[in-house]
C-alpha cells in the first residue's frame, strides 16, 4: 500500500505540476497569482493537517472521501506544489539565448517547449525529482493516522499483536530504508543509461 | 543584375523600451558581403536581432526577400526566420542533442522533412564544414572551433537567402580561431549574401563588399572598406 500511495500520488503531483508550470510561465499573470497562492499554501501548511482536513474536513460540505483516496488526494496536492517550485528552477536553469535561438531557427512558443525547454528542464529536475519521491514514500506513513493499511500503520498492527514495539518498528523503519534505497539505484540506473555528455557542466553552451 | 535581398529603411529598434541602434538604413544585394564593425556595445548584435525581428522594432521598415516584417503577425514571421541563416555569438547549440540533430532539427521541425531527409542535408553540412565524423556526438565533446562549424552547418543546412553571423570567431583559442576564419573565407566563396559582424580587421579586408560602421547605435560609416575604418576601430580600442 505504501508504494501504490506514492506511486500514485507522486503521479498526482506531476500531473498537477505540470499544469502549474504551464500556467505560470503562457497564462496572464493572475492566474500566476493562483498558482503562487496554491504552493504556498500547500508548502506553507503541515502535510498531516491537509491529510485531516480532506479526510475530516470535506465530508462537513458534503464531500465525503474514503481514506485511501484521502490520503492520495492530500499528498498528491502537497507534491504538485514542490514538484512545481522543482520545475520553476530547472526551467529558469535553461539559458534565454537557448530560446532566443529557437526563436530565430523558426519554432514557434510550442515548438521551442517541446524540443528545446521540455527535455533539459526534465534532466535538470530528474534528481530533485527523485529525492521528492523518496520523501514522499516517507511522507506516506502520515496516511496511518487516518487509517489505510500502509507499512506505518502495519508496524502498529505488530505491535499491538505482539507488544514488542523496538522490533515491530525497526523492522518497519528498516523496509522504508530498503525502499529508499531501491528507489535510489534505480534512479542512478536511469540517469546513467540516459546521460548525455557533458550535459550538466555544459547546459549555457 | 543583383536582386535587392533585404531593406532597412530608419530602423530603430532595442529591448523593452531601451533603443540600441538608431535610424538604420541600408541595403543587402545577392551574394553581397557586408561586414559590420564598431566597438563592443554599440548595437551590432542587436542589428542582427533586429533583422530577425528578435527584439522591439520602434519604427522605421524591414524589407525581407519583398516582406515587410515589422508588423508581420508571429505565425508568419517564423517562416521568414527560417530563410535567415543566424549564427548567434557564440554559436549556441542545443546541450541535450547530438550534432546531427542540432544541425537537422529545423529542417525537421520548421520545414517538416522527414527524419531520413533532415539527416541526410545535415550530414551533407556537416561534411561541407568538415566535421562530419563528429554527427553522433554532443557539443560538450566538441572543442570550440568545432561547435562553432556546427553552427555554421546548421545556419547553411536550411538554405537560407542571407547568413547572419554573429562574432564568428569571438571567444575562441587562437587555434580555433584561425580554423573558423578558414570556414569563413570558404563560406565568402559559396555567393551567399551575409551580413557578418567581426571584429578581425583582416579577415573584413579581404572578404568585404561593404562596411558599415556602427557608433552608439548609428551608423557611422557605410562602403568600401579603407584605411578611414581601421583609424576608427582602432581609436576606439574596437
Amino acid at each position: 500500500m505504501t508504494i501504490v500511495i506514492t506511486v500514485i500520488s507522486f503521479s498526482l503531483g506531476f500531473l498537477i505540476s505540470s499544469i502549474l508550470t504551464l500556467i505560470r510561465f503562457f497564462a496572464p499573470e493572475t492566474l500566476g497569482l493562483l498558482v503562487r497562492a496554491y504552493i504556498d499554501v500547500f508548502r506553507g501548511t503541515p502535510l498531516l493537517v491537509q491529510i485531516l482536513l480532506i479526510y475530516f474536513g470535506l465530508p462537513s460540505i458534503g464531500i465525503k472521501l474514503d481514506a485511501v483516496t484521502s490520503a492520495v488526494l492530500a499528498i498528491g496536492l502537497n507534491s504538485g506544489a514542490y514538484q512545481s517550485e522543482i520545475f520553476r528552477t530547472s526551467l529558469k536553469g535553461i539559458p534565454e539565448e537557448q530560446i532566443v535561438l529557437a526563436k530565430a531557427l523558426g519554432f514557434s512558443d510550442t515548438q521551442s517547449y517541446r524540443y528545446v525547454i521540455l527535455p533539459q528542464a526534465v534532466r535538470n529536475a530528474a534528481p530533485a525529482l527523485v529525492n521528492e519521491f523518496v520523501t514522499l514514500l516517507k511522507e506516506s506513513s502520515l496516511a496511518s493516522v487516518i487509517g489505510v493499511a500502509e507499512l506505518t500503520r502495519v508496524g502498529e498492527y505488530m505491535t499491538a499483536a505482539t507488544f514488542r514495539a523496538l522490533e515491530a518498528y525497526f523492522l518497519i523503519a528498516l523496509v522504508y530504508l530498503v525502499l529508499s534505497y531501491i528507489t535510489s539505484r534505480v534512479a542512478r540506473y536511469i540517469e546513467k543509461i540516459s546521460a548525455v555528455p557533458g550535459f550538466e557542466r555544459w547546459s549555457a553552451i | 543584375m543583383s536582386t535587392e535581398i533585404l531593406k532597412l529603411e530608419n530602423v530603430s529598434a532595442g529591448y523593452k523600451n531601451n533603443v540600441i541602434i538608431r535610424d538604420i538604413n541600408f541595403s543587402v544585394y545577392s551574394g553581397e558581403r557586408l561586414i559590420v564593425m564598431g566597438p563592443n556595445g554599440s548595437g551590432k548584435s542587436t542589428l542582427l536581432k533586429a533583422i530577425l525581428r528578435l527584439v522591439n522594432i520602434f519604427s522605421g521598415s524591414i524589407i525581407f526577400d519583398g516582406t515587410q516584417i515589422e508588423k508581420l503577425p508571429e505565425s508568419k514571421l517564423r517562416l521568414i526566420r527560417a530563410r535567415i541563416g543566424y549564427l548567434p555569438q557564440g554559436g549556441v547549440l542545443f546541450p541535450h542533442m547530438k550534432i546531427i540533430d542540432n544541425v537537422a532539427i529545423p529542417l525537421r521541425v520548421v520545414f517538416r522533412l522527414s527524419k531520413q531527409e533532415a539527416y541526410q542535408k545535415a550530414r551533407h553540412f556537416l561534411s561541407l564544414m568538415g566535421v562530419e565524423e563528429l554527427a553522433n556526438r554532443y557539443p560538450a565533446q566538441l572543442s570550440g572551433g568545432q561547435r562553432q562549424r556546427v553552427a555554421i552547418a546548421r545556419a547553411l543546412s536550411t538554405d537560407p537567402k542571407i547568413l547572419l553571423l554573429d562574432e564568428p570567431t569571438s571567444g575562441l583559442d587562437p587555434e580555433s580561431r584561425a580554423d573558423v576564419l578558414n570556414v569563413l573565407y570558404d563560406l565568402a566563396k559559396l555567393g551567399k549574401a551575409m551580413i557578418v559582424v567581426t571584429h578581425e580587421t583582416d579577415f573584413a579586408k579581404r572578404i568585404a563588399d561593404r562596411v558599415i560602421v556602427i557608433k552608439k547605435g548609428s551608423i557611422e560609416y557605410i562602403g568600401s572598406f579603407n584605411q578611414r575604418i581601421v583609424d576608427i576601430i582602432e581609436r576606439r580600442g574596437g
